[in-house]
């Protein structure tokens, strides 16, 4: 895992543009989040489905990104890392503090095991 | 008979931090037999290490490599994973684990089952073992049932069901354990984290809880 080149990040995406892709989205405060420090808030969707339109790579570190879908979007912030030893998939995530993983975004033209 | 004792724990490192010391207890002890049930491989984790050396995709199978090695340090005869996805298990019905984990009992035969305390483990996917546990047990004969006990982590534990009955210093087997507790190197950020907890609530030795095995023998009369 790496951190994001916003060049690179955004030619990688473009090779999705026009494509089915399998999305993971999850953001997450961590399951002990009510008992440690106030309000657990967490959730993921794992291969759902849609056709990426375009999209793009914002912000400076930690990066934005939104991608639109021939039905709406897909958006996501707080990203800083990269994992491309993953197949072909793009794996985007973003860490907290501590360095606990608090939101992902990882897509795929296969949907994920 | 030989004494067998089964963890049964809903993630990779949850019978480590349990139960270290108490399986070696029993094995030195009782020369008891071990084997450690997994229901998930923690894939829903959020330590991916520092630096990260895991990702979404790679960490069930980076945790199921560790839980392995943990097991081998700890002396765990046997592995058993069920299969199921972390997060997911308090949305199973309870019926379906419940029976699931009966015929994994009755299969092997432990003689002493150890789990988390229903209501008291703080997860969700804890809190759901624990209770499909006991009521795995309950649908056994009375004569064939293993001893239950239980692990609550939950800092006003004490005030619902109060002393833990069974209290293991486990300090001649605490290299060990942290050895164990090494070996989940994706969760290390883990560790820091449960000390700054319990230091928080009070605690004064800040290797207290990895020292001190406790568990609340259960009851069938018990209402959960
Ligand atoms: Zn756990």
């Amino acid at each position: 895992m790496i951190e994001i080149n916003k060049d690179q990040l955004q030619e990688s995406l473009s090779q999705y543009f026009n494509h089915e892709i399998y999305v993971h989205f999850e953001m997450t405060n961590g399951a002990y989040a009510a008992y440690r420090h106030g309000k657990a808030a967490s959730g993921y969707v794992r291969n759902a489905k849609a056709k990426m339109m375009e999209g793009k790579v914002t912000g400076e570190s930690p990066f934005r990104v939104g991608l639109k879908t021939s039905d709406g979007w897909l958006y996501a912030d707080g990203l800083t890392h990269i994992d491309q030893t993953f197949n072909e998939a793009i794996l985007l995530y973003g860490f907290d503090d501590d360095g606990k993983m608090q939101i992902a975004l990882q897509i795929s033209t296969t949907p994920f095991e | 008979m030989t004494e067998h004792v089964m963890l049964i724990f809903p993630h990779p490192d949850d019978e480590t931090f349990s139960a270290a010391g108490t399986v070696q207890h029993y094995k030195q002890t009782k020369d008891a037999y071990v084997s450690a049930v997994s229901l998930t491989l923690g894939e829903m984790g959020r330590n991916f290490g520092m630096p990260p050396i895991a990702n979404r995709e790679t960490l069930p199978h980076i945790r199921k490599k560790e839980l392995e090695d943990a097991l081998t340090i700890m002396g765990v005869d046997r592995f058993i994973h069920l299969g199921y996805r972390d997060k997911t298990l308090e949305f199973e019905r309870t019926s379906t684990l419940a029976t699931h984990l009966l015929e994994v009992i009755e299969e092997h035969r432990p003689t002493t089952v150890i789990t988390f305390y229903p209501g008291l483990s703080i997860h969700p996917d804890h809190d759901a073992t624990g209770e499909a546990v006991v009521e795995a047990i309950k649908m056994m004969d009375c004569s064939k049932r293993p001893t239950l006990l239980t692990k609550a982590i939950t800092a006003d534990a004490e005030q619902h069901i109060g002393e833990p009955d069974v209290v293991y210093d486990i300090s001649p087997y605490l290299e060990m354990k942290k050895e164990a507790i090494r070996a989940h190197r994706s969760q290390a950020l883990e560790v820091d984290a449960i000390t700054k907890q319990k230091l928080k609530e009070g605690a004064t030795d800040p290797e207290a809880w990895i020292r001190y095995e406790t568990f609340w023998t259960f009851k069938q009369s018990e209402e959960v």
